[in-house]
This record gives structure tokens, C-alpha cells and sequence, in this order.
């Protein structure tokens, strides 16, 4: 443990460090896994499939602030659907404009969540988002999170629909639009998938904020077990096909996954707590106070087993002072003499 | 001689201004009424034309189903649930606004006193 706490502090050292540095090299990589997802779920070529072009945007967001990652990464979405036809182009631009007037634009801090959630939902982890933004974010950041639930059902029905599109006639506007949207406008494992994300978020903001010992811990498993138990009762009650095996190994690796970024960004020494009762003229204040957990290094002198105590070399020792004439005074007598006066004056 | 005290209330004030400052200071320049029906009318707009895109999309997404039924349709019912969903809607969205645009007002409003008051400290210090 104390060597994991360690390499955290060594971390936090590096980063504070080089904070310029690496907030460039942490945006460029968050830019170029978003960009390569992306070009990932369209295949084929194109202007925003080819990897120069992704680079270069990515180094440009590296400059640029965080919120310019996703509105690029939404460029990109459409862009690619406009390569699959105008139609399609023009549904995901309306789809997204959508989700920008009705959700986004509340929490414009939180819309990373934007892309990270299809990322999530495409590798199986789809509690992790909503779980790590309870933690550490408001329950309002549940805006974001079902936006990004949307946008990963729009990629799969664009997806999955990419090849019917190709067989139809371009002028075939209604079977074309029956294709793109069908999928999302009747699948109900979307409103389900909704619900379970914003019910995650705020159950684990209300647990963490409950305040007992071991509570961000105790709210990441309970954000899982919720997602798990949302998606059965979809399952049960409106016959969703969610396969309940995956999605429990899923939750179970959100949890662990969770777990890792909550020690490095806020991990708590619960031994150590605090618990202190004071007053003043207005309020009575009952303060628990929980010591973040760190790695004290101690700079002990390492010897030798065979080394003699004569041998040992002499940096710690108390270094002597000689000031002349101070081995004649008599400090006590001089003391005894002060204390005297005082008494005498009082 | 460098006034340590000094330099650090004007670091912290600068962080303040390039930061939570700006947005802080633009809500100042407006009276608290005038800032929320702002907020309110932004609301509305970008409400209306979310939901009439919205409304655009499922009605694109069920095309088929509506050429093919439309004649059996009771419309007036039909623009009315339309009309309820848009009423609630912006009802729900202009709470929401109301609410967090008054809460932010006043925290601005906190924010910048306080800055102006450390910025009285600094010219004393002088």
C-alpha cells in the first residue's frame, strides 16, 4: 500500500512539476482515442478517417481548453455521417443539435461526459461514467451522461443501418429515414439504458455525500448494483434484451476500474479521522475531519551491518559552537538573579 | 522590498479574474431581474427549437407509420398532446433556469464583493 501511495505522490510530484507539459500530452491523447474511436465505428476512408488529419486536430486541442475536445469530436460524428449520405449527415447534426438546446448547454463543465460515454458503452463499461461523475461532479452531470448514451445509440443505428443505407436510392427518403432513426425512436433499451445512467449518478452523489467512513467506496459498488438492477427490470418489466451476464461483468469491472481512479484522485485515511465539537455565538459546529492518505518518506542513515559506531560518519552530529569567554558564565546564578528582580518588581 | 502579503492577495485576485472572475463579472453588469429574464428568454428559444427538432425526428422516424395512418387519426388529440409536451416541457426548463440563475446571480454577486474588498486591502497596503 505504502508503495502504491508513493508512486501516487510521485505522480502528483511529476505533475506538478511539468503541469504545462502534461496537461498538452494528456489532451492530445484524450483528443486522439476520442478521434480514433470515432474513425473506428465508420469504416472507410475520407477526410476524417485520414490519421494526419486526426493528429493535427489532436495537437490543436492540446492548446485549446477542454470543452473544444468534445464539440470536436461531435464535428467528426457528423462529418462521418455525412459520408454515409446527406440524409444521414442531416440526421445526427439535427440529433445533436438537440442534445446541445435540451441537455448540453446546463453543463457545459461536464461535457466531456458527451464522449466518454459511448466510449464507455462501446467497451462494456457503461456504469463507470455515470459512477466517476457522481464521485466527483453533481447530480446535474447526469445531462451530459444521457447525452452521450443518445450519441452511442445513434453511432450503432448508423452503424448497423450503414449497409442497408447503402442498397437504398438516395431519392428513397422515407424507407432511408425509417432505416436511421427506426432503430432509435422504437428501441426502448435506450430509455432504460436513460434511466439506469441518471439513477447511477444521483445514488452515488447522495451515498458519498452520506458521510460514513468508507463512503465513496460504498458508493461505487451501490452505483453498480443500481445499473445492474435498472437494466433486469428492464429486462423483466418492458422486454429489453440487455444480456444480463455482460452486463454484470461489466458493472463488476466498472467497479474495479473505479476503485483505481478514486484511490489516485482522492484516497482517505480513515484511521486518522477527526471528530470535533466546537461553538461560537450563532451555530454549534459538529466537524469530522478524514486526513487524505499520503507516503511520509523518512530520510533514515543507512549503515552497515559490520560498520563500527567510530566508522559511522559523523552528519548527524550536533555541530559545536565555542563563542569566548561563555564556559565562564554562570547561567544558573544568572537566573536565579532574573527571577529575583521579577519577583521583587511584581 | 517585496511585500509578501501584498503579492500573494494580488496572485490569488488575478487567478480570480482570468478565471471564475469573468463569468462572475458579467453577470454583474446586469440588474439581477434583467439577467434572469435573459436566461429566460435564451431558454425559451433554444427550448422551442430543441423540442420542434425533436418533435421533427420522431415524426421523421415514424414517417411510414404516419402516411399510412393518418387519415384514421383523431389530429386535434393529437396536436394537443403535442402542444401539453411543449408546455411542460418549457414549464420544467424555466423552473430549472429560474432557480440556478438566481443562485448564480448571488454567488456572483458574493464573489465580486469580496474581490473589491481585497482589492481596498491591496490600496491600503500601498
Amino acid at each position: 500500500m505504502t508503495t502504491i501511495l508513493e508512486f501516487k505522490e510521485k505522480i502528483r510530484e511529476v505533475y506538478a512539476t511539468y503541469t504545462i507539459y502534461v496537461d498538452i500530452v494528456l489532451k492530445t491523447a484524450l483528443t486522439l482515442l476520442c478521434l480514433f474511436w470515432i474513425r473506428g465505428c465508420f469504416p472507410g476512408g475520407g477526410i476524417f478517417s485520414n490519421v494526419f488529419v486526426i493528429i493535427v486536430v489532436s495537437l490543436l486541442c492540446s492548446i485549446l481548453p477542454l470543452r473544444v475536445i468534445p464539440i470536436t469530436c461531435g464535428a467528426f460524428i457528423i462529418g462521418q455521417a455525412f459520408r454515409m449520405g446527406i440524409d444521414a449527415g442531416i440526421v445526427t447534426a439535427v440529433i445533436l443539435i438537440v442534445l446541445l438546446c435540451l441537455f448540453l448547454r446546463f453543463v457545459p463543465d461536464d461535457s466531456l461526459a458527451f464522449i466518454f460515454m459511448p466510449i464507455a458503452m462501446y467497451f462494456g463499461l457503461p456504469a463507470l461514467i455515470p459512477i466517476s461523475y457522481g464521485l466527483r461532479k453533481t447530480p446535474a452531470s447526469f445531462l451530459s451522461i444521457v447525452s452521450g448514451c443518445v450519441v452511442y445509440y445513434t453511432l450503432e443505428s448508423l452503424v448497423t443501418g450503414a449497409e442497408a443505407l447503402s442498397k437504398l436510392e438516395q431519392t428513397e427518403y422515407v424507407e432511408r429515414l425509417t432505416v436511421l432513426l427506426g432503430g432509435i425512436v422504437s428501441d426502448s433499451s435506450i430509455v432504460i439504458n436513460i434511466l439506469a445512467l441518471a439513477g447511477v449518478v444521483i445514488i452515488v452523489y447522495a451515498v458519498r455525500r452520506l458521510g460514513f467512513d468508507f463512503a465513496f467506496e460504498a458508493a461505487i459498488i451501490v452505483g453498480a448494483a443500481v445499473y445492474v438492477f435498472f437494466i433486469r427490470l428492464g429486462n423483466v418489466v418492458v422486454q429489453t434484451t440487455f444480456d444480463t451476464v455482460s452486463t454484470v461483468i461489466g458493472a463488476v469491472a466498472a467497479v474495479l476500474v473505479a476503485l483505481i481512479l478514486n484511490f489516485f484522485f482522492l484516497s482517505l485515511d480513515y484511521r486518522r479521522t477527526e471528530k470535533v465539537e466546537f461553538e461560537d455565538d450563532e451555530y454549534y459546529y459538529y466537524v469530522k475531519a478524514i486526513p487524505k492518505a499520503y507516503a511520509y518518506k523518512r530520510k533514515l542513515p543507512v549503515y552497515q551491518n559490520d560498520q563500527k559506531a567510530s566508522e559511522i560518519p559523523a552528519e548527524t552530529d550536533i555541530p559545536q559552537v565555542s563563542l569566548p569567554g561563555v564556559e565562564d558564565i554562570d547561567f544558573e546564578k544568572k537566573l536565579e538573579d532574573s527571577l529575583r528582580v521579577l519577583y521583587f518588581n511584581l | 522590498m517585496v511585500d509578501q502579503e501584498r503579492v500573494r492577495l494580488m496572485t490569488r485576485l488575478a487567478r480570480y479574474e482570468n478565471g471564475e472572475g469573468v463569468e462572475d463579472f458579467r453577470i454583474r453588469k446586469y440588474y439581477r431581474s434583467d439577467y434572469t429574464a435573459l436566461q429566460l428568454i435564451k431558454t425559451w428559444i433554444l427550448t422551442t427549437l430543441g423540442y420542434g427538432l425533436l418533435l421533427g425526428l420522431v415524426i421523421a422516424g415514424n414517417v411510414e407509420f404516419l402516411l399510412d395512418n393518418i387519415d384514421s387519426m383523431n389530429l386535434r388529440v393529437l396536436f394537443s398532446w403535442i402542444l401539453i409536451g411543449y408546455i411542460v416541457l418549457i414549464g420544467a426548463y424555466f423552473a430549472a433556469v429560474y432557480i440556478s440563475s438566481v443562485i448564480r446571480y448571488n454567488r456572483a454577486r458574493r464573489n465580486v464583493k469580496e474581490y473589491l474588498t481585497a482589492l481596498e486591502r491591496i490600496s491600503r497596503m500601498q
